[in-house]
């Protein structure tokens, strides 16, 4: 166990680094003399080449990767073009944020795609299946950004029940930082105005992050519980007469949640970089707008800084779940 | 050789029985429904240029914002004057084709890469694997934002980084065949029976692995479209005037409280088009997989 943790974590290390490669080539395809774009329109030569020198860029191609890499390993993303701020700091300024709607959705799928999955397994064939069938092919056909329009048409601008875009109401003050996720600061602060603006500003954009991966979590709930009451012990437990409520949810489901435990590491990678699209349609705070705002400012510092945030965060999540999936499975072979 | 001559005709008996891939797909309706539904959007990809009531990227001011049906104008015009549906059959073509390049290039990479690391030894394989899972490991769509938007936003970008997201799915998809079909009983008894090593891979192995990305492949349409629509979205993908679906939500998004069909209808056209190869891909792979119980 110990030695396929030690392997996983070995792993890791290597597909970051392949990112940080990757990342670093991507910077380098940029069409263009950078030097010259730094140093604006009318340095001259002389100083265009002294800030060729200042950021390395004389040097050859792996002598200035070890560069990029050694600021890295100091927490150094370079300094934004747009907002002239540390990379790292904007970044800790946004990401609290991105977490706010990528944890409420994945909350939204969790209680919502268990139920619904085991009700589509135990009524099989029946209305709630063919429901939750028809649910998850919408789910995962929908282009996100359209579903966000049609609710913010809907339960916004026609009804009026909930707030177009933004995390809070314009005319409350944020609640003071302690997280930087203001439905959680607000609660902790006992500020109550801004707790139910806060909500009801989370609803929209969560929803429609949710959406996808709920169709998802749905039907892997609703397959694994199938292939699990088909077998013997189910039966044994039916016939010496346990009650059916428990033969599912502490037999069954028990059995079948750890496979849904890796789609649920999927479904956080996804959420995270679907937050991206949803942000930019509800004009959310989080890094998805500041990269958004970014890449139309070709400022590269923060678009490579919030690759590689993401990417990070997307590969940790898969590699603990790996390790999560071992420990709840003992059949999983660590060799 | 003489041999190998001899043994013809009985090796096309030996290999994989015929299916008739057709039967379990017309079983199906849903697949059926997607079935129909795919073809039609594929048809009018190709004939709508011919049946599009109008130009699509004719600019008339004077005749903007008109509701669906109003003078001729089926699904209405957008805040351009611009007819939505000509503008939608434009879309279609123009999604199709986005979608079928950068499959096109992801496939041919793919292949390429898969068979090398399939069939090369040992320390190749590993190298190509590991290159392979750390494009995996990145998210998708934000590698390919970080590409599009370190180049510049132009459909020609997206598409490359849309590529570059997709071509290691089908390496991986390849590798694993090459890997267990290389080992097949037909193919160790075709070898046995003197075929070459080549002969063996381009009539054995290659068409036994097809099925596999004949499915990926039909998904990956839908998913492309959406990628493709969703860059566009944001501007990082084809930019205007281009009849990108995606394109069409975003502008038409200023103006959807009042004019609610701009919106509207291109992205049901996206979630029709995704729908339904969806739906195919599910029905294929049902098919092609013989051990799979009807859940």
């Amino acid at each position: 166990m110990l030695s396929f943790i030690v392997r996983r974590l070995g792993q890791l290390i290597l597909v970051l680094f392949g990112m940080l490669v990757l990342t670093f080539l991507v910077s380098h395809m940029v069409p263009g003399d950078p030097a010259r774009l730094a140093a604006g329109l009318h340095a001259t030569q002389s100083q265009v080449e002294q800030v060729r020198r200042q950021f390395g860029l004389n040097l050859p191609l792996w002598a200035q990767f070890t560069r990029y890499a050694d600021g890295l390993l100091h927490g150094n993303l370079g300094v934004s073009i747009l907002t002239r701020d540390p990379v790292s700091q904007d970044l800790g300024a946004y990401f609290p944020a991105t977490l706010e709607i990528t944890l409420t959705a994945l909350l939204i799928v969790l209680a919502v795609g268990i139920p619904l999955g085991v009700v589509s397994a135990v009524r099989r064939d029946g209305l709630p299946d063919h429901f939750s069938r028809v649910f998850a092919l919408l789910g995962v056909s929908m282009p996100p950004f359209w579903l966000a329009v049609l609710l913010q048409e809907v339960f916004a601008e026609k009804l009026g029940w909930l707030p177009v875009a933004g995390m809070l109401s314009s005319y409350l003050t944020p609640p003071t930082h302690i997280t930087g996720i203001y439905i959680l600061d607000s609660l902790l602060t006992g500020n109550w105005p801004d707790f139910t603006s806060a909500f009801a500003s989370l609803i929209l954009p969560s929803l429609t992050l949710a959406f996808g991966s709920l169709a998802i979590m749905t039907r892997m709930v609703r397959a694994k519980l199938l292939d699990v009451l088909r077998q013997d012990f189910i039966r044994t437990a039916r016939a010496k007469g346990v009650l059916e409520r428990r033969v599912i949810y502490r037999h069954a489901l028990k059995n079948a949640l750890p496979p849904a435990v890796t789609v649920i590491g999927l479904q956080v990678g996804s959420l995270l970089q679907g937050a991206v699209l949803v942000e930019a349609i509800f004009a959310w705070p989080g890094v998805g707008t500041y990269a958004l705002q970014a890449s139309e400012g070709l400022d590269f510092p923060a678009i490579l800084g919030f690759t590689l945030l993401v990417s990070v965060v997307y590969v940790f999540i898969n590699t603990i779940v790996d390790i999560i999936y071992a420990f709840l499975d003992p059949r999983v072979s660590y060799s | 050789m003489a041999l190998e001559t001899k043994l013809g005709p009985a090796e096309s008996e030996l290999g994989a029985p015929k299916r008739n891939i057709l039967r379990p797909l017309v079983h199906n309706r849903l697949t059926l429904a997607g079935g129909v539904l795919a073809l039609v959007f594929l048809l009018l990809a190709l004939i709508g240029p011919y049946i599009a009531p109008y130009d699509p990227t004719l600019v008339d001011l004077p005749h903007r914002f008109l509701g669906p049906g109003v003078q001729g104008h089926v699904l209405g015009t957008d805040e351009l004057g611009r007819d939505i549906l000509s503008r939608i059959l434009a879309g279609d073509r123009f999604a199709l084709e986005v979608a079928v390049l950068v499959l096109g290039i992801a496939l041919l990479v793919g292949f390429v890469i898969g068979a090398l690391a399939g069939l090369g030894n040992r320390w190749l394989d590993d190298t190509l694997m590991r290159v392979t899972d750390m494009f995996l490991a990145f998210p998708p769509l934000v590698l390919a934002m970080a590409v599009a938007a370190a180049l510049g936003p132009s459909l020609m970008h997206a598409m490359l980084a849309m590529a570059i997201v997709w071509w290691p799915i089908y390496a991986r998809l390849v590798r694993g065949q090459l890997l267990i079909l290389r080992h097949a009983d037909y193919a160790e008894a075709a070898h046995a029976a003197g075929a070459t090593r080549l002969r063996v891979l381009v009539r054995h192995i290659v068409p036994n692995m097809l099925d596999p990305i004949v499915v990926q492949l039909t998904m990956d349409i839908g998913n492309a479209i959406l990628t493709a629509a969703s860059l566009a979205f944001v501007g990082l993908g084809a930019q205007p005037p281009s009849p990108d679906w995606g394109l069409m939500v975003a502008s038409g998004r200023l103006y959807a409280l009042d004019q609610w069909w701009i919106v509207t209808f291109p992205g049901l056209a996206i979630l029709l088009v995704v729908l339904a190869f969806n739906l195919v891909g599910d029905g294929l792979r049902d098919a092609f997989d013989p051990t799979l119980q009807r859940r």
